[in-house]
């Protein structure tokens, strides 16, 4: 491994981040809160201190291969995670340790889950903190390194290995042959995106501070409100413009990026698209169709259904309503939907719609091969043959997906809460969601510190993948 | 630039590392999945996968929107058919890799229509570079510059020569000839020396000097200066064919030695003068009986690097003067320098050097473009060939006042057929050809990028 350059690539993370709080840091500075803008005053001048002397470390070989390029990884998000925490504990403003890691790792992970009953009573300064982790982990911290700086040797493609670490989806791809042009495109189109949502939050009436919060963590499909009923006490306008981006964030950037080289016909064939929209509005539907009469009219019921399976659909979060309080076929399909997430290369966490089309048709050619041992069949995707190690791949990630969420839910239910509460609360933690079902329907403050910190490596586990995290646990990776 | 490869083999994943290095933009179209992976792993380039020739592929490549094709596949017809392709689609330029000599006349017949713009052949640059280093035996390397009245050699230096501790402000003096030392190897290091720079045993030198002084200057070297009279070559590869020939017109003794009876005939078929002999050209006791000790030189051309290194090994300890091993895989050759492996043809990298050359000019079309692109030490030291003309800065001052950037030196000046070694009072004209010596982390576009900034 090459340990010096990993050093090098986390110092650097750690100086975006401490820039990255500045904005943070005047928020409070400007509204007077001052045990909050000395904490964050502290935080940024410690990941100073560190991130320099690691920046500057020499490396001797600026290479990467797979195995440093994981590792550094996933050692970014855990310190990212640590020191975004610091402004929470050093405010005073949540009391014990895990749930300031706990709060943080959900804002990278972008899941959106709280241990706060009241948030409004937190700081302003540390609430526009709280959505830019999930602005800034939704579409990746190493990403916008790469858009600054090649970060491995230019002439090795190290630095693809970092790329295909942090984005989400089964093979990631450049966009151009450039990685900084490419990191580029995908953080400008983010960027675009998430200044158009502010933009409409704005024609809505809705206050600039919880614009910009509500437009970070839809862009990053997150899920951090800066009210305590999320999104409830909103206008219908401003739920329709959040359902809207919220699907549109769980939508492949490839997409987008065909649709800027006016490329739409290859747009519209791509099938996970296509998938992803049906599934939404079959969803919706029966959703739509079994909480008919709870609310007054067409407009709120299928704003009510449409919100919530987008949300969940999304991995964002958001909720109108209290939907574990809903009839138990919608609250099943809310329960499905968790496992499915966005599309590969968008900012949504969960198993992603390419992954499952593919166990689907892998499902399909197993049933077959049973009545017909001998017969030869292909899976394809986007009209491409899928070669056998990617199929055996995605089928030993959905292994190592389900060992996690099995083993996640045994750990936290020595708390002693329901199997219910347990279960959908470490997944909607894997898939990056937010609320759960039970005791963890509104925010995780029922569980233990071990059990928050169990929960937040999860989440970190569900945003990249398993494998960047995972890895660091294995002795293996250590030897030389 | 953005350019598109077609073929990611040898030679096009050495172009693509090249130009990826000189800020281009590369598409690189393979048709087998897994190197088109390992090179998007290990370059930052894009790769597809699918046959090049193909229609849609091509377009889903963008090929249209690029400046560039270079269609590289070992198949000759399928890049030509790239070619003519992608000029359908909208590419302005095109190099094919065409090897067999065959074609020759019809891509001269078909120039328009082919839309090439250059063709390479990696196996004849090769042949053509043995052939050369086969004229002048003392030195390591050689290239020419200035349609040849200029060359760069390379040698070293051992204790005891005459340049042994000498500062390179007196080099002239000791061999009262005009010289210029112009790069200096030293273990890892390179060295793009001034007048100060003293001479070691053990560097590897570079001496830029007028062709017809070249004979001159190995003699007070007490270097070889005898052509190589009688060759032999192992393995009848396509380049032993070319070289074979250009050997047998200029009167050497060729001696072939092959080890698949087919190819042996073949061989034999076409160079009757030639003497060719079947059998393993690893085995020591053919060599033996072959004399192969005694010949002037030994090239050693099969298709196995490993078999052809240990044959150089071997030969140079058996006391041949001139062992010239061709390596195309392996990539730390550099390793085998002390081992008596110092003499390496390596004929991806000379046709990736050629490419180089052809984007650089094509991306300066109005300043002074680069005529020739040569690299030494590893690549690590470039010299390029320019014109003179009336955009170039400083002209008719003196080089003593004329500030250059850094690790940059010009080597000498072709002024109408003249040449000059360049001191401090000579001045660069319009219309002379210079020879510019840099390091090659710094790319040079035009002549105009050797001047330091003004201030």
């Amino acid at each position: 491994m090459n340990g010096r350059m990993i050093c090098n690539i986390l110092g650097m993370a750690m100086l975006a981040e401490g820039a990255f709080m500045l904005p943070a840091l005047a928020i409070s500075l400007f509204c007077g809160e001052g045990a909050a803008a000395r904490a964050f005053a502290v935080t940024v001048a410690l990941l100073l201190a560190l991130g320099l002397p690691a920046v500057r470390l020499k490396a001797r070989r600026r290479d990467l291969y797979a195995r440093s390029g994981l590792a550094a990884t996933g050692l970014t998000w855990i310190v990212l995670s640590f020191f975004g925490a610091l402004p929470f504990w050093f405010s005073g403003a949540i009391d014990s340790f895990a749930g300031c890691l706990f709060e943080t790792a959900s804002g990278f992970s972008t899941t959106g889950a709280t241990i706060l009953t009241d948030i409004e009573a937190l700081p302003m300064g540390l609430l526009y903190w709280r959505s830019f982790t999930n602005w800034l982990g939704g579409m990746g911290v190493l990403v916008f390194l790469l858009v600054l700086s090649p970060l491995a040797d230019r002439n090795s493609g190290g630095s693809m290995y970092l790329l295909r670490a942090e984005s989400p989806g089964i093979h990631a791809s450049k966009l151009v042959p450039r990685m900084n042009r490419s990191a580029s495109i995908l953080y400008m189109i983010y960027t675009a995106l998430t200044v158009l949502e502010f933009v409409l939050l704005l024609c809505g009436r809705v206050p600039v501070f919880n614009a910009v919060t509500l437009a970070f963590s839809t862009a990053g499909t997150g899920g951090f409100a800066v009210t305590n009923d999320s999104l409830a006490s909103y206008s219908p306008y401003v739920q329709w413009v959040v359902a809207a981006f919220m699907f549109l964030f769980g939508v492949n950037f490839n997409i987008y990026f065909l649709l800027l080289v006016r490329q739409v016909r290859k747009a519209a064939k791509n099938t996970e698209l296509r998938v992803y929209v049906c599934i939404t509005l079959i969803a919706a539907a029966v959703i739509f169709g079994s909480t008919w009469g709870s609310y007054s009219g067409v407009e709120e019921s299928a704003r009510t259904a449409l919100f919530q399976v987008a949300s969940i659909l999304s991995t964002t979060g958001f909720s109108t309503v209290d939907f574990s309080a809903w009839p138990e076929l919608s609250r099943t399909v809310m329960l499905l939907l968790m496992f499915v997430g966005g599309c590969a290369g968008s900012t949504a966490g969960g198993a992603k719609v390419v992954r499952i089309q593919l166990m689907f048709k892998a499902a399909r050619r197993s049933i077959y091969r049973t009545f017909h041992p001998n017969a030869v069949r292909l899976i394809h995707s986007d009209g491409e043959i899928v070669d056998r190690e990617t199929v055996s791949s995605v089928c030993e990630w959905f292994l190592l997906y389900f060992i996690i969420i099995a083993a996640s839910a045994l750990l936290i239910s020595a708390d002693g809460l329901s199997m219910e509460t347990n279960i959908t609360a470490a997944i909607s933690c894997i898939n990056n969601i937010g609320p759960a079902f039970g005791s963890a329907a509104q925010n995780y403050a029922c569980y233990s510190g071990f059990s928050q910190i169990i929960l937040s490596l999860a989440m970190l586990i569900g945003r990249l993948e398993i494998y960047p995290i995972l890895v660091l646990f294995l002795p293996a990776m250590y030897k030389k | 630039m953005k350019i598109v490869i077609i073929g990611g083999g040898k030679v096009g994943s050495t172009i693509a590392n090249q130009l990826t290095r000189e800020g281009h933009d590369i598409t690189i179209i393979e048709q087998s999945s897994s190197i088109s992976e390992s090179l998007s792993d290990s370059l930052d380039i894009m790769s597809m996968c699918g046959n090049g020739g193909s229609l849609d592929v091509m377009r889903a490549a963008g090929v249209g929107d690029n400046e560039l094709i270079i269609a590289c596949t070992a198949k000759d017809e399928l890049n030509l058919l790239c070619c003519m392709t992608a000029k359908r689609l909208g590419c302005p330029n095109a190099i094919a890799r065409v090897r067999n000599p065959e074609y020759s006349e019809l891509m001269y017949f078909l120039r328009d229509e082919l839309n090439l713009s250059m063709s390479i052949n990696p196996e004849l640059t090769a042949a053509r570079e043995i052939f050369r280093q086969l004229e002048i035996p003392g030195v390591l390397r050689r290239e020419s510059f200035a349609k040849g009245r200029v060359e760069i050699v390379e040698i070293v230096l051992k204790s005891g020569d005459l340049l042994d501790g000498c500062a390179l402000a007196d080099v002239h003096k000791k061999l009262k000839r005009r010289v210029l030392v112009c790069a200096v190897q030293r273990g890892d290091e390179v060295f793009i020396p001034d007048g100060s720079f003293v001479l070691l045993a053990g560097d590897k030198i570079h001496i830029c000097a007028p062709a017809t002084e070249l004979v001159g200057i190995l003699r007070s070297l007490n270097l070889s200066r005898r052509k190589a009279k009688n060759v032999i070559i192992i393995g009848a590869s396509r380049i032993a064919k070319y070289l074979t020939s250009m050997l047998l017109k200029t009167g050497s003794r060729v001696k072939v030695v092959e080890i698949n009876p087919a190819k042996a005939e073949e061989f034999a078929e076409q160079f009757p003068e030639a003497e060719t002999i079947c059998g393993d050209g690893s085995g020591e006791n053919l060599l033996r009986s072959e004399n192969a000790e005694q010949m002037d030189a030994v090239i050693a051309l099969t298709n196995i690097d490993e078999q052809n290194l240990v044959l150089g090994m071997y030969m140079t300890s058996l006391g041949v003067k001139q062992v010239i091993t061709k390596v195309d895989h392996i990539e730390f050759s550099g390793i085998f320098e002390d081992k008596g492996i110092d003499r390496v043809i390596s004929p991806k990298k000379l046709s990736a050097n050629e490419v180089v050359r052809y984007v650089r000019a094509m991306q300066n079309s109005e300043g002074s473009s680069v005529v020739a692109l040569h690299h030494f030490v590893d690549g690590k030291v470039e010299a390029l060939e320019f014109n003179v003309i009336d955009e170039t800065r400083h002209r008719g001052e003196m080089l003593m006042n004329v500030r250059l950037r850094p690790d940059i030196l010009i080597g000498s000046i072709n002024r109408m057929g003249h040449i000059i070694i360049p001191g401090g009072r000579d001045t660069l004209e319009a219309g002379d050809i210079v020879v510019v010596v840099s390091h090659s982390r710094r790319v040079i576009l035009d002549l105009n990028d050797i001047f330091a900034e003004e201030e």
